[in-house]
């Protein structure tokens, strides 16, 4: 605004101050069409380049991991490397790359566990596996190397323990080719994918919750990458459902005749001892009970062999019963059913008998006992031990029926005295017996009343003066 | 009598698969003729052998997931006898040797004339099946005919079951009118696995340039073709180098 043009502000003629003046705010535009970038605008644009450049190298570089560096699988990858062996076993050492890479050992080299393998051809024994061997690999939270150690400690000392944990090749799969075999590692694990596929949904869904929740704290790749793919995969990919559980466990023990073959540790000499039908028929009766139920219906809350048999550790210290660790001990009952979730109120002590219901009840099955003696089966079954508390009152309510019979058979019937006839007349309807014939049958009570009343005309011979012979007029 | 019985076995073999046309194979097998010494080592060959069912064993499962072999090669004459896992006594190469059983023919290594040019190319198993999709298995040719059989023709198949109610002798000569054009020995890894002169001409079998470069520059072909190494075993290091 031109400043001539200003208004002045006067109050009362005086002049006071100006009125501040209009300023353009949005700049002038320049008539200049083409302008030089800033040399800073250049920079961060190079950045950005060079940052998303970034990212496309690091996911090339990621696609290329190889955890080969023997080259193993420059011929193990091949399809169809094949023989027949001896035996007539398929032996095939074509290995599904793809799988390997995503499979729990996806990163750990064959070398690591295929130790002695340094030539081709291969000795056989020299591609013996040892489970509990440490690898090369880094476990994240401590840096030390990784290692089965403990679990195959934990598992050596369980019942379990006789199969094998080392020295495992391919060829002596053979030999374990029976169901009388003691388990070995492999009989029960396999070299499965990092993150199965039928809980990847679940896996995404925590990880989202990873970057969005833990996110806010635990951050970068190290966390990202590394720590949280790791814990993810320990708390829902190495957690097996009770069903998957149940039906491992039943893989042997639902082979009746397999079980019935197995020689059991005998406590507390540590001798063997032969199975029983309780033994046998395990996996049966287990599946009678709530907990096999629920199971068996696919049930969140479905009970497996191990979350009483082995619940702590690493779930493979499974003892024998008599065994003062185990957990199924009845001296463990207690903690171990009242555990958090469970059945807390064991603690109280009225409910102490709750402990002694018999999980593998063989009355419960309703199977075949191909393997089992009868008496066998009588002596584990609670009909037989009840049978204990039935046939002494049994035997004693015989013998006092026979001495009842015996010598207090007059006495039966209602007591008159008692108001018996009177209940039977009035409530039951009968009609009254002659009494010839109640004096016969009614016994020593109206024999002793009878005498009562003879006694009374006695008397009242003697006198004369009873009521009685006034109002009948005594001849006397 | 049994010379009579087994060229009628060769007669239906011959009518079967050579009706069409002249296969050589055909024509050497009936003109298969042997010496008393080649007679007893079949005689013994036969009396010896003993069958071994193939076993599947379920439990443990193999620790690593496999991948299963090609089984297009199950339709093939040979088989029927000799499985698709046919080597199994050289250590060092019957794997290997097992893995060109998912694409070439048993005829394309164990039936090499010298006097006659195959061409090799690719034999269908199954006529039916639109050609993109059929199964095949690269076989020799000679003059446009395929030297090579597949178990289900008809005849084939009546050959194959009466195999077994044959007495030892009807079953000695068969097997020799059968062999005797073969060679037990096939050719060296280096025939084909090389860029001089290879046995098979891999571009006109319609490989893609990728393909052959893996063939024929394989390395590890290299090490097993390579008679001075037979002996001694290969270390993996220098497998790589």
């Amino acid at each position: 605004m031109p400043s001539h043009l200003e208004p002045k502000r006067l109050k009362k003629g005086i002049e006071l101050a100006p009125t501040p003046t209009w300023t353009a705010v949005s700049p002038i535009k320049s008539k200049r069409r083409f302008r030089l970038p800033r040399r800073g605008s250049v920079a961060v644009a190079v950045l950005v380049v060079l940052f998303l450049a970034g990212f496309h190298l690091r996911d090339a570089w990621s696609a290329e991991r190889m955890s080969d560096p023997d080259g193993c699988l420059v011929c193990h990858a091949v399809q169809g490397l094949a023989f027949r062996d001896d035996n007539g076993m398929l032996r095939n050492a074509s290995i599904d790359s793809q799988h390997y890479f995503s499979s729990l050992h996806g990163n750990v080299p064959c070398r690591d566990c295929h130790r002695e393998i340094r030539e081709y051809p291969h000795q056989e024994d020299n591609g013996a596996v040892d489970c509990a061997a440490s690898c090369h690999l880094e476990e994240p939270s401590q840096g030390v190397a990784y290692s089965h150690k403990e679990v195959a400690e934990e598992f050596v000392d369980s019942v379990h323990g006789k199969g094998a944990v080392d020295g495992l090749t391919a060829a002596n799969r053979w030999d374990e080719n029976r169901n009388d075999h003691p388990p070995s590692c492999r009989r029960c694990h396999s070299n499965s994918l990092y993150i199965p596929e039928e809980k990847r949904a679940q896996f995404q869904d925590a990880f989202d919750h990873e970057e969005a929740v833990c996110g806010n704290c635990h951050q970068g790749d190290v966390w990202q990458g590394q720590m949280a793919g790791h814990i993810l995969r320990r708390l829902l990919g190495a957690r097996w459902s009770p069903q998957e559980e149940v039906a491992m466990c039943n893989e042997c023990h639902r082979d009746v005749e397999s079980m019935a073959k197995v020689e059991r540790q005998a406590m507390p000499d540590g001798g063997a001892k032969p199975s029983d039908a309780h033994f046998v028929h395990a996996s049966e009766s287990f599946d009678m009970t709530l907990h096999g139920r629920l199971v068996a219906g696919d049930n969140a809350f479905g009970v497996s062999c191990n979350d009483c048999h082995s619940p702590q550790g690493f779930r493979h210290g499974i003892l024998p019963t008599e065994d003062p660790g185990s957990t199924v001990h009845p001296e463990n009952l207690e903690k171990m059913c009242g555990a958090s979730g469970c059945h807390g109120y064991v603690a109280n002590g009225l409910n102490k008998k709750f402990l002694m219901t018999d999980m593998h009840d063989l009355d419960w099955v309703p199977g075949q006992f191909a393997n089992a003696s009868m008496l066998e089966l009588m002596q584990d079954s609670n009909w037989t031990r009840s049978l204990f508390l039935i046939i002494p009152a049994a035997g004693l309510f015989l013998v006092m029926s026979i001495v009842w019979t015996i010598f207090m058979r007059h006495d039966r019937g209602s007591l008159p005295v008692l108001g018996g006839r009177r209940f039977e007349t009035l409530f039951l309807s009968r009609k009254q017996r002659p009494k010839k014939n109640q004096s016969t049958t009614d016994g020593v009570v109206y024999k002793r009343l009878r005498i009562l009343s003879n006694r009374r005309k006695w008397l009242s011979s003697l006198n004369g003066r009873t009521r009685w012979s006034r109002r009948k007029g005594d001849p006397s | 009598m049994i010379r009579f019985k087994v060229l009628m076995c060769v007669a239906i073999l011959i009518y079967a698969v050579g009706a069409r046309a002249e296969s050589l194979y055909l024509e050497r097998m009936a003109s298969a003729r042997w010496s008393p010494a080649e007679l007893a080592d079949t005689l013994t060959l036969l009396q010896q052998h003993e069958d071994i069912e193939p076993v599947s064993v379920q439990r443990p499962a193999p620790f690593h997931q496999q991948k299963a072999p090609q089984v297009d090669a199950q339709r093939e004459f040979c088989v029927a006898c000799h499985t698709t896992l046919p080597h199994s006594e050289n250590k060092r190469l019957r794997s290997y040797l097992n893995l060109h059983v998912q694409s070439l023919a048993c005829t394309s290594c164990h039936f090499r004339p010298e006097e006659v040019e195959l061409s090799y190319r690719h034999w269908p198993l199954k006529q039916s099946v639109a050609a993109d999709d059929a199964p095949s298995l690269i076989a020799p040719f000679s003059a446009g005919v395929v030297e090579a059989f597949t178990r289900e023709q008809p005849e084939i198949e009546r050959l194959i079951g009466d195999w077994k109610q044959m007495d030892i002798q009807h079953k000695a000569a068969v097997h020799l009118h059968i062999h005797l054009p073969l060679d037990e020995q096939g050719p060296g890894c280096g025939n084909c696995h090389t860029r001089e002169e290879p046995m098979l001409d891999l571009q006109a079998l319609e490989y893609d340039e990728e393909q052959i470069r893996k063939i024929q520059q394989d390395r590890v072909a290299r090490f097993l073709g390579d008679e001075s190494l037979e002996d001694q075993p290969i270390r993996l290091i220098d497998l790589l180098r």
